[in-house]
């Protein structure tokens, strides 16, 4: 009796707090993210007709928008040249155009782009810290994002004639990628199964907290009026009719991925700090593809990544596998390339490890995956389809299921030197040249006198003489082996690969790069790292190097050396400011092999903010070099209108007598640190500051904080004013007023 | 035989002798009890239990309010002085007189050159009552003081009454006019504009009074010349006060969400206003007849 | 009904005539006290002083003071007015030994042209400031400053320029308000002008 009792207690706790859990969510500050949201117009201001349109989000108060690069950078696609802001004003009508931006971040191949607003919707140039600030959201660490977690996916559902529009939904898987990492792609699926319309695109998924957890991304369908994804609804070529004739917007596919948040945060950091790095020195040689047609070839599974290489290749995978990755190698792409993967289970189409059309993040050519860990695969015959620009590129399939083999397996190649004590040494995918370098791998499971084939290469070519078959030698169940490669002279440098087959089957792959000089166990690539200052970015640097600057700089000039780069080479450009990536690029080598002081060029508008800058010099994912340098006090001001958690306060000023809204009247909100009789008059003392429109409505344009006792004092000409101390909300006060925004209605008495 | 009836021709005693004059308290009292009791009303209907009518119901609502000081002193002052024996002459000239300058002096001097509230509802407590009693205050008394002085004083002051009844017609026509001013400019609620006029009256009845004891005093007394001005400065302090210290009153304290007047104080203060001068003066009236009287008999002893 | 002939002759007694005159003159003596007091209620000043572009101000109490906003040294606001709120500031640019108080107003007019909607130069007319010789420069233009998501009128603003060349930098003294109220604003900037120190 008493357990039972017990029992129907935890139960009813439990219904309880899954009640409250639900509540939790509603009460994410909708209103504020809403608001948030955008909605973006390409417009081509030749015939002033409309392009492309999509989604955006506010993640800055000063006007900086996250968006997709495919519906706002000028293409063929899309050839508008001006970009028009529309703002919910109110979330129940829909959207007002209110501004004009400029792209200031751009990645096409990332499908992600970062907007300044810079104009007025008629064009009058906003000057700098006049506009408004307008609500944003904070970016969440998408790298917490669950399996199933509940989000809310807010976007405008077709060309604006419609309000902005929620969405409940879960995350349903994690798609990887060499571009990301592990989580390049969240899949998302709606609670009701509705269909995010591809006009949404561009807008944001948000947690709990209603913070941004990433970006929906749909693919950049092309202007045809017959593909369905386009939509005809002005006279552009002004004949009088709406027809096939004039131009289509494009809608694009139906959203099921999400860009996580964590690789918009470089792009969002260096814009809001207003940071520009250029590489000044020449580029030697136009890297390009060895072919224009994009190709997909020599398509396999494998278990695991480590360092953006396969652990092994499997033929068959067993039961309950909780990854599986697609490796392929891949030319002739570039970022205005979709891609799309098709995942078929038995025949059977499956969304959760399908990646729907997406723009191509990758570089022109190279070792390409994609695929998932942490979630387990049921069992069947998978057929992976890779299709490229709309078209069947590769197929590959593998069957899931089934015991874990006992067949004779390669895997886990790692590369290094031989040091005096015979031992593998070095970062494992750089080495140095003019060595000889050897491969480490684990076998199993083979049986003396099968037959193993191992195949060198350079930069995609077979090595002739690197080429070696041979019946494997009795040495054991699982054990490792190493084998050496070894060239007239030494390695030269560039790009290698080691490809292990039994019985003519691809058992292994690993790739690795020489490069540089050797140092110790590490290849010394990159060298004599130094920054200089300079006045302005037109004027020459300084003479002498240094690693602090305590007056600030203006301009900061940084050199390298290099030794022994093949072009054509992947190489990472990485800058991070107080321990926050702003800048990381990866590209091929483009310069000579072998130079001195490599030079870009660091610069802001009004000079570097205070911090300490971090260099980092990386190939294949290995850090190389890294220096720092430091500016003013070493660390970044803290800017306190970067938060956009809090309590939104709005109102009303009415006259007492007659009802009537106020024009004009000025809301004062001072800061907690001072009381009305101790306001000065001082801007500097206020929190905030709002004036009444022709309704006698406001809005403070900053969240309040809880616990914060605020002063506040309201006037206007002809009525009493009314002041008052301790305006503070805490988190019981805000829920029993029905939470944020905050309404308020003050009347003014007229003597 | 001659016949002598009961009925004797006998001078009537003194209790059975007609008053020749109209009372003046009684219509004084009357006015101000009648706008206490329609601002009342008003209140509670509009404010407490938030009646909605036409806007045409409201308007003429509005405009019937602001014109109710008038109609209740055409009803109850000046009519009834035809059936008096002595009836006072110039009401309606001075109140006729006295509305004239309120709207083509009083007024426009007032929001087009003071000015004031650009630069006094931001200022002190005590900079407003000093602001209001130097600006609305003087030229209010000032300019109901020289319609009184030019029109019926000292020529029609017959005994000390007459200076009530002629302030009271130079506060209902003055503010008759400062209340429509009020109605036309703003579309104010109706419960809003009972209280407005009634204080509004109370502010000018309280002044006319003050005043026009001063000019009582000063034709009938031996006063001090001092008196008169400063009759005239303490009636325009009563409005320097009344104006700052009624809005303080309604003036809301901040809330969380919705901030409310305190309307109530405001009803409470026009009611106080508009009783507690009356009494006062009255008061200083009744000292002042019975010293006289005093002072006569004195001299027929 | 009888009635009293109400003309009979009524003369005032000579402290009655005083009492008469006294009232007249207490009350004329008010109104000249209150014009006093707005006097002095308006031209409240608190004093303001920037030692890095050499300036000594006074500007009008209970103004909202921001100082090295943008390109703006000092800016002062009346907060208290409905519609637009009048203002004062003061820019300060750099200039070369042949920039003249022309190229200051025609690089304005240019800058203002792109931000400020219908921006009209009135007039250019030579000022005296304190002894100094100046430029004013008068202009309008359509302002709008409020939330994006709340419903503002354009106003119509009036504004005056005062542009002098000063110890190697051009000093703008701007002076902004709702046209309709201009000269009735133009008193404070007319005092703020009078007070102004280099």
């Amino acid at each position: 009796m008493r357990s039972r009792y017990s029992y129907l207690v935890f139960l009813l706790a439990c219904v309880f707090i899954f009640s409250s859990e639900a509540q939790q969510i509603s009460d994410v500050d909708i209103d504020r993210i809403k608001r948030s949201t955008v909605f973006i117009m390409q417009v081509s201001s030749e015939n002033l007709s409309v392009t492309c349109v999509g989604t955006g989000i506010l993640v800055r108060y000063d006007g900086l928008i996250a968006t997709n690069a495919h519906h706002v950078v000028q293409s063929e696609r899309c050839p508008g040249d001006t970009l028009i802001i529309a703002l919910s004003v109110d979330n129940d009508e829909p959207s007002v155009p209110r501004y004009r931006a400029s792209i200031i971040q751009a990645n096409v191949g990332l499908d992600l782009a970062l907007l300044q607003i810079t104009q007025q919707f008629d064009g009058r140039i906003i000057e700098r810290d006049s506009l408004q600030a307008l609500p944003f959201v904070e970016l969440a660490d998408s790298d917490l994002v669950e399996i199933d977690e509940t989000i809310t996916v807010i976007g405008y559902p077709d060309f604006g004639n419609s309000p902005v529009t929620e969405v409940r939904g879960t995350i349903s898987a994690f798609i990887g990628e060499p571009s990301g990492g592990d989580r390049s792609w969240l899949k998302i699926r709606t609670s009701d199964a509705s269909i995010l319309p591809g006009t949404m695109s561009g807008g944001g998924a948000f947690d709990r907290e209603g913070r941004l957890v990433g970006l929906m991304t749909s693919a950049p369908t092309p202007p045809d009026p017959d593909s369905g994804n386009c939509t005809t609804v002005e006279d552009t070529n002004a004949d009088g009719f709406i027809n096939s004739l004039d131009r289509c917007i494009p809608i694009g596919d139906f959203i099921s991925v999400l860009r996580p948040s964590d690789v918009i945060r470089p792009l969002l950091r260096s814009a809001s700090l207003g940071l520009t790095l250029e590489l000044l020195t020449s580029p030697r040689f136009q890297v390009s593809g060895e072919s224009s047609t994009p190709e997909i070839t020599n398509l396999f599974f494998s278990p695991s990544v480590v360092n953006g290489q396969p652990t092994t290749v499997l033929q068959r995978v067993p039961a309950g596998a909780e990854s599986l990755y697609l490796f392929f190698d891949y030319s002739g792409m570039t970022p205005e390339t979709v891609y799309e993967v098709r995942v078929t289970i038995d025949g059977l189409p499956n969304q959760t490890f399908s990646l729907p059309p997406v723009r191509w993040s990758g570089g022109t050519s190279g070792l390409w995956y994609i695929g998932s860990g942490n979630q387990t695969r049921p069992n069947g015959r998978y057929e992976y389809r890779v299709f490229v620009d709309g078209l069947l590129a590769a197929t590959a399939s593998v069957v899931v299921g089934g015991p874990a083999e006992d067949a004779p397996q390669f895997s886990n190649i790692t590369f290094g030197l031989l040091d005096e004590q015979g031992n593998l040494t070095g970062s494992g995918y750089v080495l140095p040249t003019g060595n000889i370098a050897r491969a480490s791998f684990i076998h199993r499971n083979l049986e003396p006198g099968t037959v193993w084939t191992q195949i060198w290469s350079l930069d995609g070519r077979p090595i002739p003489e690197a080429r070696i078959s041979a019946p494997w030698q009795d040495t054991g169940d699982i054990n490792t082996e190493t084998i050496p490669l070894q060239a007239v002279g030494g390695l030269l440098p560039g790009r290698y690969r080691l490809e292990l087959y039994i019985d003519d089957f691809l058992s292994a792959l690993g790739e690795f790069i020489v490069a540089g000089s050797q140092a110790g166990p590490l290849a010394r690539v990159f060298s004599n790292v130094e920054f200089r200052q300079a006045d302005s970015p037109l004027s020459d640097p300084t003479v002498s190097p240094a690693r602090t600057y305590p007056d600030g700089v203006n301009t900061l000039y940084i050199y390298f050396d290099w030794e022994q780069i093949a072009p054509g080479t992947l190489w990472t450009l990485e800058w991070a400011v107080d321990g926050t990536v702003f800048y990381r690029q990866t590209s091929p080598w483009n310069a000579v092999e072998t130079g001195e002081d490599f030079t870009m060029r660091l610069s802001a508008p009004g000079g570097l903010p205070d911090g300490t800058y971090t260099v980092s010099l990386l190939i294949n994912d290995i850090l190389l070099a890294s220096e720092e340098v430091t500016v003013g006090i070493g660390q970044l001001p803290i800017d306190r209108f970067a938060q956009a958690q809090g309590i939104q306060l709005r109102g009303q000023i009415v006259d007492a007598e007659t009802g009537l809204g106020i024009e004009g009247a000025t809301f004062l909100l001072i800061s907690e640190d001072y009381s009305v009789a101790d306001f000065t008059w001082r801007r500097d003392q206020l929190y905030a500051l709002a004036i009444t429109d022709r309704n006698g409505r406001f809005e403070i344009d900053r969240p309040l904080q809880f616990d914060s006792p605020y002063s506040v004092l309201i006037e206007v000409e002809g009525y009493l004013p009314i002041a008052a101390d301790g305006y503070e909300i805490t988190a019981e006060t805000l829920a029993e007023i029905g939470g944020s925004p905050i309404e308020m209605l003050i009347p003014l008495v007229r003597d | 035989m001659s016949n002598y009836g009961t009925t004797r021709l006998l001078t009537p005693s003194k209790e059975e002798e007609i008053y020749p004059y109209h009372p003046v308290w009684p219509p004084v009292i009357v006015i101000s009890v009648s706008l206490i009791g329609v601002a009342t009303v008003s209140f509670v209907f509009f404010e407490l239990f938030s009646i909605q009518l036409l806007p045409e119901v409201n308007a003429v609502l509005r405009y019937a309010i602001a014109l109710l000081p008038m109609l209740l002193w055409l009803t109850l002052a000046y009519r009834p002085e035809r059936n008096v024996q002595i009836p006072r002459s110039r009401l309606m000239t001075v109140a006729i007189a006295t509305g004239f300058v309120a709207a083509s002096i009083g007024l426009p001097f007032t929001n087009t050159v003071l000015r004031p509230q650009e630069w006094l509802s931001l200022e002190s407590a005590v900079n407003r009552i000093v602001g209001y009693t130097l600006t609305v205050g003087v030229i209010q008394e000032f300019l109901k003081y020289l319609v009184l002085r030019f029109t019926v004083w000292p020529a029609e002051m017959r005994i000390r009454q007459d200076s009530v009844a002629y302030g009271l017609a130079a506060a209902v026509g003055y503010g008759t006019v400062v209340s429509l001013d009020y109605v036309l400019t703003y579309s104010a609620t109706v419960d809003a504009v009972g209280v407005r006029v009634l204080t509004i009256f109370a502010m000018n009845l309280a002044g006319s009074l003050v005043l026009s004891y001063g000019l009582a005093e000063t034709w009938f007394s031996r006063a001090t010349p001092v008196l008169l001005p400063i009759t005239l400065i303490v009636a325009a302090l009563i409005t320097g006060i009344a104006i700052p210290i009624r809005a303080g009153f309604v003036n809301p304290s901040l809330a969380l969400t919705v901030s409310n007047t305190r309307d109530i104080l405001g009803l409470g203060f026009g009611a106080a206003l508009a009783t507690l001068p009356l009494l006062v003066v009255l008061f200083l009236y009744n000292v002042a007849e019975t010293s006289e009287k005093i002072a006569l008999r004195s001299l027929s002893d | 009904m009888l009635r009293i002939d109400s003309n009979r002759p009524t003369y005032l007694a000579l402290r009655q005539r005083w009492a008469h005159y006294l009232t007249v003159f207490v009350a004329l003596s008010l109104i000249i006290g209150g014009l006093a007091l707005r006097s002095q209620i308006q031209s409240a000043v608190t004093r303001y002083v920037d030692t890095r572009i050499g300036i000594e101000a006074a500007y009008p109490a209970n103004w909202l003071i921001e100082t090295n906003v943008d390109d703006v040294a000092f800016r002062v606001r009346n907060m208290a007015l409905a519609g637009y709120k009048s203002n004062i500031q003061i820019t300060v640019r750099p200039v070369s030994g042949e920039t003249t108080e022309r190229n200051i107003g025609d690089q304005l007019a240019l800058e203002r042209s792109l931000v400020l909607t219908d921006y009209r130069v009135i007039s250019v007319e030579d000022f005296d400031l304190n002894g100094q010789r100046a430029q004013a420069i008068t202009y309008t233009y359509a302002s709008q400053e409020s939330s994006p998501f709340l419903q503002g009128i354009p106003i119509v603003v009036e504004g005056l320029d005062i542009l002098l060349i000063q110890r190697e930098q051009a000093i703008v003294i701007t002076f902004r308000a709702q046209a309709e109220s201009f000269e009735s604003e133009r008193h404070y900037f007319d005092r703020f002008l009078q007070n102004l120190e280099f």
